[in-house]
């Protein structure tokens, strides 16, 4: 089903928002993740665990969720497709990893801010160094992998699947008189 | 940004065979699995959040603060 174009533009305009905001969030969560990691201030550290999950619950997971939506509705909704072109098929398998890798992580980053909220005179949660770290390593990857994304769906490297190219043919032929 | 799909680069082995894989997918391909790899490897020894190593530290964390 193909889409009228004032929708269609609408969705690529929730698209592209969604996508580019989830960057920008998790750019913002790795600047937090890198505070409380190297940070030798117990205020600071404390602040960063507990900024880290608004961030991963209120910004971060609903803007991944739009955007894995909106991209489906978009290909899907548009002579694109979803499988008929390579660098939308990479896209969704990127798109679907990073999905599970955050929701992977949601528990630790649950696990340091509640610890940040139950700890008040001492350093909070010392023992959880390298979780803090991990979320560092979690987050650059994330950046690299979103950085990616936006590179693909700007470039559109050339490459039709099999599927795409029968169904070109299809169309062809259906168009031949 | 681009509204449609081009027609004529994609459409040069139309008539032929299906056309192969791109050099650029193959490369994201092992980049990905190695990546993959890498993640499950960290996983295994206990070196990410989902980890044995890790498991046993916010298992504890959970009940010192339950």
């Amino acid at each position: 089903m193909t889409m009228a174009p004032g929708l269609r533009k609408f969705v690529l305009t929730a698209h592209v928002t969604s996508s580019v905001g989830w960057l920008g969030a998790v750019a913002v969560f790795l600047v937090l993740a890198v505070a409380a990691a190297t940070s030798l201030d117990a205020q600071l550290v404390r602040s960063a665990d507990l900024a880290m999950d608004l961030a991963a619950w209120f910004v971060i997971v609903p803007l991944c969720f739009a955007s894995l939506l909106t991209g489906l509705v978009s290909s899907l909704g548009t002579p694109w497709g979803l499988f008929r072109h390579y660098w939308i098929l990479v896209k969704l398998l990127i798109t679907l990893f990073s999905t599970l890798v955050l929701m992977v992580h949601m528990q630790p980053i649950a696990l340091l801010a509640a610890t940040a909220r139950k700890t008040t005179a001492t350093f909070p949660g010392t023992d959880l160094h390298g979780i803090r770290n991990l979320l560092v390593t979690a987050a650059v990857l994330a950046l690299l992998a979103l950085i990616v994304l936006t590179a693909l769906s700007v470039y559109k490297p050339k490459g039709i699947t099999r599927y795409g190219w029968r169904k070109q043919r299809e169309l062809r032929a259906l168009a031949q008189p | 940004m681009q509204d449609q799909p081009k027609t004529g680069n994609d459409l040069r082995s139309d008539r032929g065979s299906p056309p192969g894989t791109p050099r650029w997918v193959k490369v994201a391909g092992i980049i990905g699995i190695v990546l993959v790899l890498l993640i499950v490897l960290l996983h295994l020894t206990g070196h990410s959040p989902g980890g044995h190593a890790s498991h046993a530290s916010l298992t504890k964390q959970g009940l010192q603060h339950s």
